[in-house]
């Protein structure tokens, strides 16, 4: 009897979970099903071309009151660091989204290196280091200067301009990031394997680009069709 | 000269080392200058101020390579060139070469407390302007005075007597120049000197420590290895008292003239009875879009033939405010006291061995882009006496700052 009941109540756990995954991946911007008027972009980036190495810290000097304990780390993958968007008409105006993005800064590094974002973001940069930080930028998309602040202040600055927002830090020279704004949401970046997805995209002609900060960007025209998922492969 | 050589053939094969190997080791990066300045001064009230133009350029080159996880070596390299445009003394003409400015090894053994050390040729640990005086990281052209002034106490002469030391009043600065400090024997109180040594330091929690043992003093780079000098040895700390505000002390002890001076000593004596003793207090703070440093020094020297050891007092007060992304401005304080002789004269009324002297500098700055600055000052120097009073000095420099793998497109 006990283990009918145990058998029910597994069941019952399974249906639940079965339901609470299909509300989840309904409410996933990727999901087909949840509008099958749109399509899907899957696919993998490889880079092949050589980068240019990033700038290493010189630390030539141990800085009193702003000496950093440093971690010995691995570096990401350059593939995290790869923007994945489309260029096309899009006729819809589209929400920034209701939880800021941020960029941290720790151990003396902006993490992500790479942030794309849609317009109207404000983003975050909360300082995770025993330190003083500084945030600038004098690019034309937004010129903006968050000063110097310690360890567990955040401040954050809004994208209104679509373009490239090359962000840097006065006091460890560095220390480098982009925040790379788009009108509209249909971006996304590469995981540390280069796979990507792009769900929701209304059925139509693009290029889809693939884009690095010290590679030249690839383009790939693509036609989406209602309800379908393309597959492709970049290469920088 | 062999040891200069010797470090530049290693960090030669270090580098090519690095790059035979591609691996993202290395860094080097690259200051240039271009300074105009346009001098006013005058050598005493009765007599018509002369006026100066003189265009400076300067370049750093600057690299770190991490041999291990736990090894790193650094290089700095100088070379400045000062040419006089116009003026009624003979135009200058005079180029500096440091080729070795800078080259030590850095190894941070694993201690479950922090302990770096660092061995060669470095930067001396005192204070906080050294590590500040690179043209795109210092918000004014000139630099503070307790740096630059020259006092009239000579590496490589000794006075007489108090009559031949207050001759001297005002002699070292007299035939200087404010906004930079030369290679000049007439000492300053801490100059930007670049012992070779050995230094410990760390960074436990909010604490900061550094002890260096080192074969230059702090006011007189010149006397770099000279034969029979007691070693040097310099001590600082320091504290995040909250996270906004660091406060820091440095003490610094050893003989300071040179060996060349020994010939005048009286049998017995040597070089290593005549020392400095400095201790400095130093300040940073920052808020929103201000900033603000401060250094207070109180130093002494023991003077041959000066009975009483000749002690100066001096402070600095650095304001940066950033108005806009591409703007700020600074404005920086100086004072420095010189004591009273006390022997031979009565109590208080005793001249001082050196004339007090104040500046102030006031500047703006403005970023081009990210790696190019321009920056535009007004310096206005007094010293309280009639013999030397003012120097007013306009400046205006343009500084790029760059990766140079990334200018070379090393890849």
């Amino acid at each position: 009897m006990s283990t009918l009941l145990e058998h029910r109540a597994s069941i019952a756990l399974l249906g639940a979970y079965c339901g609470v995954a299909a509300l989840v991946c309904l409410s996933q911007p990727g999901s087909l099903l949840n509008n099958p008027r749109s399509a899907s972009i899957r696919g993998t980036v490889r880079i092949e071309s050589k980068i240019q190495s990033k700038s290493l810290a010189l630390n030539l000097y141990l800085r009193r009151g702003v000496t950093p304990n440093k971690k010995s780390q691995s570096p990401p993958s350059e593939l995290e660091n790869v923007v994945l968007y489309l260029e096309g008409e899009f006729t819809s105006s589209f929400d920034p989204p209701e939880k800021n993005p941020q960029i941290l800064q720790a151990d003396e590094t902006f993490v992500p290196h790479v942030l794309p974002v849609i317009r109207g973001t404000t983003v975050t940069f909360p300082n995770g280091d025993p330190f003083f930080h500084n945030v600038f930028s004098l690019s034309s998309a937004k010129s903006f200067d968050l000063g110097r602040y310690p360890k567990h202040q955040v401040r954050s600055i809004r994208f209104d301009r679509p373009g490239i927002v090359k962000i840097f830090c006065h006091i460890h020279s560095h220390m480098s990031a982009v925040v790379i704004v788009f009108d509209h949401p249909y971006f996304t970046t590469a995981n540390a394997g280069g796979k990507f997805r792009l769900d929701n995209i209304p059925p139509g002609n693009y290029e889809l680009v693939a884009w690095h900060e010290r590679l030249k960007p690839q383009k790939q025209p693509i036609t989406l069709r209602a309800g379908t998922e393309i597959q492709v492969e970049l290469v920088l | 000269m062999m040891l200069e050589r010797n470090l530049r053939i290693v960090f030669a094969l270090l580098c090519l080392s690095s790059f035979a190997f591609g691996e993202e080791r290395f860094a080097l990066q690259g200051i240039a200058d271009s300074t105009f300045t346009n001098r006013n001064f005058s050598l005493s009230t009765y007599e018509a101020p002369e006026s100066q133009t003189l265009w400076n350029g300067g370049f750093a080159l600057l690299g770190s390579l991490r041999l291990k996880d736990n090894l790193l070596a650094f290089y700095e390299g100088r070379v400045n060139h000062s040419e006089g445009l116009s003026g009624t003394y003979p135009r200058l003409q005079n180029t500096r070469t440091d080729p070795v400015l800078q080259a030590y090894l850095r190894y941070s053994p694993r201690l479950a407390w922090d302990l770096r050390i660092q061995v060669g040729k470095f930067g001396t640990p005192f204070g906080q302007f050294l590590a500040r005086n690179y043209s795109n990281e210092n918000p004014l052209i000139g630099y503070p005075l307790i740096y630059t002034h020259r006092t009239p106490i000579n590496a490589r002469y000794v006075p007489s007597d108090s009559a031949e030391l207050l001759s001297y009043r005002g002699r070292g600065q007299g035939g200087g120049f404010y906004a930079y400090a030369g290679g000049s024997a007439w000492l300053p109180l801490i100059n930007f000197s670049y012992p070779t040594g050995i230094m410990a330091f760390g960074n436990p929690g909010r604490w900061d420590y550094r002890f260096a043992i080192v074969n230059s003093s702090l006011s007189n780079p010149l006397n770099l290895g000279t034969p029979g000098q007691r070693i040097q040895w310099i001590g600082a700390g320091g504290v995040n008292c909250f996270p906004r505000l660091h406060a820091g002390v440095s003490f610094a002890e050893g003989p300071y003239l040179d060996g060349s001076v020994n010939r005048w000593l009286v049998t017995g004596q040597s070089i290593n009875d005549f020392k400095q003793r400095a201790i400095g207090f130093d300040l940073q703070y920052a808020l929103h879009h201000l900033e603000v440093y401060a250094e207070l020094l109180f130093n002494r020297f023991d003077v041959p033939n000066i009975l009483q050891p000749l002690g100066a007092t001096g402070y600095y007060i650095e304001v940066k405010q950033t108005w806009a992304p591409r703007i700020f401005s600074a404005v920086r304080w100086n004072q420095i006291y010189f004591d009273r002789l006390r022997n031979d004269f009565p109590p208080g009324e005793g001249p001082r061995f050196d004339y007090n002297v104040n500046s102030l500098e006031a500047g703006v700055g403005y970023r081009l882009t990210e790696k190019l600055l321009s920056k535009f000052s007004y310096q206005h120097n007094r010293t309280l006496s009639d013999t030397v009073p003012t120097e007013n000095v306009f400046a205006a420099q343009l500084v790029y700052s760059f990766d140079v793998r990334s200018l070379l497109r090393i890849r």
